[in-house]
């Protein structure tokens, strides 16, 4: 039961943690201590890949919820991409899994991002005039 | 199959256990949905006694049974805390606990387990998982 993590700092304040392994009692502390300098204002959108997650439990998705709140308090994004099954259905069970932050692939996530930024560049423009 | 443990209550000694175990559970022709639930539950039942029932007390234990055989596997495991009242616990899929990050892991045990039932003031916990094939 390891948990391997790495971190990516994209441009435009995206962040993008990868989980590898198992989430769980003897993980979730050390993932949270890595992740809590990532949940600052500067982040605009944090996004976990959880392609290679293949184990998680309570108290792994009591991490994850922890970090979605303190994210969206702070007024920014927080999405999950790359859910096994087996992981999308516990959070299926437990009612977690609210699909505006959820996408099947990194490729989906990230048009949705496409869209916000050109969203924004127009509520900027529409603003100026 | 029969593995009868007395763990103490730290998350280093129950890792160690849940890993050991799983890789015998592993050697059982399995389905990947069985072996996840499984683990998974065994694993929220010893948290839950380790750190609610025995405030993860160096001194207390956690005693652990476990029965497999052709068609089932029966899971029992006891805490020397003091108890607790399993039939009130919150629901965690109503709208007002959903922002909550906690109190999950017994809703996961009886959705992924057949059966699951506190006794002994809710020190004691017995899971059964009946096998979607015969091993």
């Amino acid at each position: 039961m390891s948990l391997d993590i790495k971190f990516e700092k994209r441009d435009q304040g995206i962040v993008v943690v990868y989980l590898s392994g198992s989430l769980d009692s003897a993980t979730y502390a050390d993932f949270e201590q890595q992740l809590k300098p990532y949940i600052v204002p500067e982040t605009r959108v944090l996004m976990c890949n959880l392609a290679y997650l293949q184990y998680i439990s309570s108290m792994g998705v009591s991490v994850i919820l922890r970090a979605r709140k303190l994210v969206q308090e702070l007024r920014n994004t927080f999405m999950m991409t790359n859910l096994q099954p087996q992981i999308q259905r516990v959070f299926e069970i437990i009612n977690a899994l609210p699909l505006e932050c959820v996408f099947q692939s990194v490729k989906e996530a990230d048009k949705y991002l496409l869209e916000m930024q050109r969203k924004a560049i127009e509520e900027k423009g529409g603003g100026a005039h | 199959m029969i593995i009868q443990e007395r763990i103490p209550s730290s998350v280093e000694a129950l890792t160690e256990f849940i890993v050991r175990f799983y890789e015998t559970l592993k050697t059982l022709a399995l389905t990947e949905d069985d072996l996840f639930h499984i683990k998974l539950s065994l694993e929220e039942a010893l948290v839950n006694a380790a750190r609610h029932g025995n405030k993860l007390n160096a001194a207390l234990f956690v005693d652990v049974s476990i029965s497999v055989n052709s068609d089932k596997i029966e899971i029992t495991v006891r805490d020397e805390g003091r108890g607790f009242d399993h039939e009130h616990l919150p629901d965690p899929t109503l709208a007002e606990n959903l922002q909550k990050t906690h109190g999950r892991g017994v809703y996961l045990m009886r959705k992924l387990m057949d059966e699951v039932r506190y006794f002994d003031a809710g020190r004691a916990v017995r899971v059964v998982k009946f096998f979607k094939h015969q091993i």
